[in-house]
This record gives C-alpha cells, structure tokens and sequence, in this order.
C-alpha cells in the first residue's frame, strides 16, 4: 500500500475511534443530565410539600388546603405518614395511580396518558413519569413522599440523538479521511518530486538536481543526500568518459601510425621472402589489437550509456541484410544458412545496436561452425516479446563454459587453442546491447552438435 | 593539390605526408591548431586532413573558425571514434568527410580523391585502368565500353582498388573498407578472395593482369601507364 493511503488509513481510523469514544461520553452523559435536574427538582417540591403539610397539621386545618393544591397542581405527590397511611393526594395522583418503589435512585413509569393533558403546549405523545420517594423528617414526624412529574419520553429523543451523533460521525469521518489524505500528500509532495527528479536523471542529465527546500526537515536531508551521491556518480561517470575518451585517442593514434609505417614496407616488392612473413604476422597481430582496443571502447561506452535512440524498424529486414553482408562467407565455407522469421516483426529499438547484435551474433556461428555445417535463425513474436534464436553447428560449448561465455575476454578451451581470432568481447557487447533493451540472453549447446543463442527482447512493436 | 596535414603526433604526420607526396600531392603539415590556422589563412589549400584532438586549438575550433571566415577547403576529419559524438558534431560544424583511427593508408587515399573529386570538377569521377572504366558517380563499370553488373560489394572493391592504384592493399584493410567498422576484419577477410574471383570473372581477368595478386599481402590494381 502507498504511504499516502497507509497515513489517510490510521489518521482517520486514529481520529474515527477518539471522535466515537466522544460521542459515547456525551451520549449517556446526555442521557442522564435531565433527571439530575428533574431530581433536584422534585426533591425541592418533595420538601415544600411536607412543609405545607406540617403547616396545615399544626393548624389543624383539614388536610389538602388551597396552599398544598396550588404547590402540587402540576405534580403528581402523594404523602403517607410513618405507618403508611396517605395523607394527601395532588389531583393528579388522584387520578392516576403510580407505582410506589422505594428506593433511593429516581424511576421512570410509563403510562397512555397523552402528555398534553398536563402541558398544552406539548403533543399527544404519551407521557411518562419521573418518580422519587422521599423520607422528609419533619419536627420529629416522619413523612414519606412519593412525588412524580410527567416527562415526555426521552426515548424519541435519545435515537433523535444518537442518529444526530452517527451523522456528525460519519461526516467528520469522510472530512477526516478527504483532509488527511490531503495533508498525506502534502507531505509526501516532495519525497515525489523527489523520486520524479531521481527517475528523471540519466546519463544525460547527471548535472541535474533536487532542488533543496532548505527547512532542514527528514526530506530535505534525504534529498541533500541523495544529491552527495549524485555528485559522486557525476565524478565517476566523467571520470570514465573521459578515460574512454583518452584511451581512445592515445591508444588510437600510435596504433595508425603502426599501421601506416607497416602497410608503407608492404609496398616494397623487393622485400625479401621472410621478412615479408614477419611483417604479414605483425599485420595480423596489429589488426587483432586494433579490433580489441575497438571493442574495449566499443563495450565501455555500452556500459555507460543507459539510453538508447529507438526507432520502429522491421526486425527481420534488419536480419537478412546482415545475413546478405554474410554470403559470400557462407559459401566460402559452405556453411548452410536456413530461416524462419516470422512475418515483418517490427521491433521498436535502437537499430544501430541490434545491427551491432546480429553481425556479432553471426560472427559467431559462423567463426566457431564446423565446415560445411548450418546455421539457422528464427524470430518470432511471443506474448509482446521478440524471440531471436540463433543456432549453428559445431563443437559446441561444455555446461560449465555456458554460463561465462559472456564474460569479458572469456573463450572456451576448444576454440582458444585454434586460430578463430576474435576480442573475447563479441558476446559481452551483445549481452549489454539485450540488456540495455530490457532483454535476456541464454545460450543452450549441445556437445559436437549444436549451439543456439536465445534473445528475449521485449520490445515489439504492434502493426 | 595541396594537401594540408593537421596532427600533433609528428610521426603519424611525417607518415601521411610521406605517402601522400607518393602520389604527387603537395603537401604541408601543422602540428597543433594555431599553426594550422595561419597556415590556412597565408595559403590556400585543396583540402585539410585535421585530427579532432589538437593542442592549443582543438580540431573543432579550427574547424568552426574556419567556416566562420568563409573558407570553403573541404576538410577530412580524424577522429578516435568515441570523442564527445565527434562525427556527429564534426559534420555539423562543416566537415566534408571524417574517418576512424586507426585507419588505412589506402582508405585515406580513397577519401582524399573522394574528396578533391567533389570539390574538383576537374578531376574526373571515371578512374581508368586499361579497358576497364569505372564511373564513381554513376557507379558503373565497363569492359570495352560494355557495361559489367558488379555487386555493390564488388563495384566497393573494386573502386577502393582502382583509387589505390600500384598499392599493394592488404585483405584485412578491404574487409575493413567493404564492410565497415562493425564487421570483424578477421571474419570478413575471408570473404575477399571470393569476391576478387569474381571480379576477375566479370573482367574478364581470370590471369589477374589488372588485379594482381600480391603475394604475401594481398591485392593491387595495376596500372601500367602510370
């Protein structure tokens, strides 16, 4: 998973369960707040009910005076004396009868009564009751009150709550989930555009670099150090051109003045025979230099360079005009050259290289063929990839050789004891042109039979 | 003609100049690319050889200040293949020809005559030897004013050859001429025998008068009125 979706995942699951846990304490403390109040209450009515009705005793006036109505007429109260006996009833309580349950908690009894019989402006819902009971001493004689006042039931209002609550959830849920995504974008921003730059930097851009925010956070220090070793990277790569660029130049030049001062003595018939045989072999030998220091160089700019100049060209157009460039060879060896090539294949690479590729890939079937033996060739298109087979007769290269035939100035013992000539770099120069293609390379041989080298390129081109 | 060699190993120089003085060019050398300059500049020449990597002024320099004033000399650059896109940049900035050290003493010589033929209207683009014409502009070749139907291998050969004439060529130096840079020379030398078979067949040359072998080193067109 992204860092961005990773960081948008746990802050808004972080925020999402502390929000959730908020929402649950308000909730239930929502749910209790208003019976506090209506306990207080009730209590305070509990008392001054008791007072009146102390008052009234004392008196000795009849119980349920015009003062005791007025105080209860919005309660439902009922007042018993020690042993239980009711000594007054509100209007309510005598027209509605309420469970009594002692207790020191308040409780809540349900009833059918419409609940605009006691406020007008309220709705028929039915009401409930908010019941307590209380103990009132009062000049030594003890009262029992048990006082009730009608509630619109709060069930409505708690799953009014509760939906109210879950929206606020979800919706601080989806602005915590847009917000921090974007916030996880904002910081990641520049360890993006740091990758982009990263990615941007090739062989030809190796002057390129991040730009420095120069906040000296995380970032910034990872970008600072990613351009240490880009500057690092710069050195050595001018450093290697360079060499490559003098080597070619120092080694180059005396190697054409060898060659000029030794074709000039060829020139003179008088020469006599041996010594015209020594200059002959030095010829040989100076042209094998000349083609090592040229594939040396040739290998060393391969393996600097990591782009490649692609054009679509037809892969097998390509094969038989490096095939044709071959016959007369063929026929001079009577080498016997068979193909399958599988319709145009146009392939979307650098032609130059893959020309490069075939000629060495043919040199060598051809240098290390046996007399009057084969050489076959195959291409064909494979799920999106481009297969070129090339195969030829002959001696064939042992298991433990196959794995290094590509090795740099690696040769197989059979054909370093014979004359084939060769740098020993044909096949390295054709592995890095397949790799710098994004390819693969595998060779497969047969002992005194056959040796076929496979190139996987994966750079068709449709149409 | 004149022939102006610019090179800062003098040997290499001294060597050019030598076999270019063979076949009668007038030749001047510089060794670096200041002196190359007045030289230009004080006298004019039919074509410069300039190597690209010069002391005091690289080739390219010479080669921009050159064009810059107007001199129009055709310039043969020489170039240790892998210098900073050399061919590329080279010909941009108005050189006419380059080749790759190390070279050939005959491939040289082939491009110098190229060279000057272009430039030169003068010099003929048919290279005669005997009854043999070869037309380097139409690429055709006749025996006894017949037309001969030479592969470009062939007709390549043979044109190398003939702007060589009385030089002994080495296989190795035509393979590398035929087939350019990216054959191996070793491989392809093996094809020249063939090929000059045929040649020699469609001349009607089986004997090797016109191309003789030169034992030991290879082939030569020989010229007798030269």
């Amino acid at each position: 998973m992204k860092i961005r979706n990773r960081i948008t995942l746990w802050v808004s699951l972080a925020g999402l369960v502390s929000s959730v846990v908020l929402s649950l304490i308000v909730f239930f403390w929502g749910l209790e707040t208003p019976y506090e109040f209506l306990d207080q209450e009730l209590e305070i009515r509990a008392h001054t009910l008791v007072d009146e009705l102390a008052r009234e005793q004392a008196s000795g006036a009849r119980i349920g005076g015009e003062a005791l109505e007025h105080f209860s007429h919005l309660y439902w109260a009922r007042l018993y004396d020690a042993d239980g006996r009711l000594l007054f009833a509100s209007r309510m309580a005598r027209e509605i009868d309420l469970p009594l349950h002692s207790g020191r908690k308040g409780y809540l009894t349900r009833t059918d009564i419409p609940l605009n019989r006691f406020y007008s402006d309220e709705e028929d819902e039915p009401a409930a009751f908010w019941n307590r009971v209380f103990t009132v001493p009062t000049d030594g004689v003890m009262y029992r009150v048990h006082v009730a006042r009608p509630v619109e039931s709060l069930v409505g209002e708690s799953i009014e709550s509760a939906v109210m609550i879950g929206s606020a959830l979800l919706a601080s849920a989806l602005i915590l989930i847009v917000v921090s995504y974007q916030v996880a974008g904002r910081i990641l921003q520049p360890v993006q555009e740091i990758n982009r730059l990263s990615a941007e930097i090739t062989e030809n851009t190796l002057e390129k670099r991040i730009p420095l925010a120069g906040n000296r956070d995380e970032i910034d220090e990872l970008a600072a150090s990613l351009n240490a070793m880009f500057n690092r990277l710069q050195y050595s790569f001018l450093r290697q051109k360079e060499f490559v660029a003098n080597a070619s130049h120092e080694l180059k030049t005396p190697l054409t003045l060898l060659r000029l001062s030794m074709e000039e003595m060829l020139q003179d018939g008088q020469l006599p025979v041996p010594m015209q045989e020594r200059l002959l072999t030095q010829e040989r030998t100076l042209t094998r230099i000349s083609q090592l220091v040229k594939s040396l160089l040739d290998l060393s700019r391969l393996e600097m360079s990591e782009s490649l100049e692609r054009t679509t060209f037809s892969l097998n157009a390509l094969i038989a005009a490096v095939v044709d460039e071959f016959q007369p060879l063929l026929q001079e060896r009577r080498l016997r050259f068979t193909s399958r090539l599988d319709g145009e294949l146009r392939v979307h690479a650098d032609q130059e290289k893959m020309r490069r590729m075939l000629i060495n890939l043919f040199d060598n079937a051809i240098r290390y063929n046996q007399p009057e033996g084969e050489i076959r060739c195959q291409t064909r298109a494979e799920g999106g990839q481009v297969v070129l087979v090339v195969a030829n007769t002959g001696p064939g290269i042992g298991v433990a050789d196959q794995q290094r035939v590509f090795d740099q100035f690696f040769r197989c013992e059979q054909s370093r004891s014979t004359t084939h000539g060769g740098s020993g770099l044909g096949l390295t120069i054709v592995k890095r042109i397949v790799e710098l293609h994004g390819g693969s390379i595998a060779v497969e041989s047969t002992a005194s039979a056959w040796t076929a080298f496979t190139v996987t390129l994966p750079c068709g081109s449709p149409g | 003609m004149r022939v102006l060699i610019v090179d800062d190993e003098p040997e290499l120089r001294e060597q050019i100049a030598l076999s270019l003085r063979q076949q009668q060019y007038t030749v001047d050398t510089a060794g670096d690319g200041a002196l190359a300059l007045e030289k230009v500049f004080a006298d004019p020449f039919d074509l410069i050889v300039l190597d690209l990597m010069l002391p005091e002024k690289d080739g390219f320099t010479v080669l921009r200040e050159l064009r810059a004033e107007g001199v129009k000399t055709p310039v043969l650059m020489l170039t240790a293949k892998g210098e900073v896109d050399s061919r590329v940049k080279g010909l941009d900035l108005g050189a006419d020809d380059y080749l790759h050290k190390p070279f050939s003493m005959a491939e040289l010589l082939a491009r110098i005559r190229a060279l000057l033929r272009r430039s030169h209207e003068q010099i003929s683009p048919v290279l005669t030897i005997g009854n043999i014409r070869l037309d380097t502009n139409t690429r055709i070749v006749t025996l006894d004013n017949q037309p001969v139907s030479l592969t470009p291998k062939e007709f390549s050969l043979l044109e190398f050859l003939f702007y060589n004439r009385n030089r002994a060529i080495s296989r190795f130096t035509m393979a590398e001429h035929v087939w350019g840079d990216a054959f191996d020379p070793f491989t392809m030398s093996n094809n020249i025998d063939v090929h000059i078979k045929n040649v020699r067949k469609k001349l009607n040359d089986q004997g090797g008068r016109i191309i003789v072998t030169v034992r030991g080193v290879g082939y030569m067109a020989k010229d007798e009125q030269a």
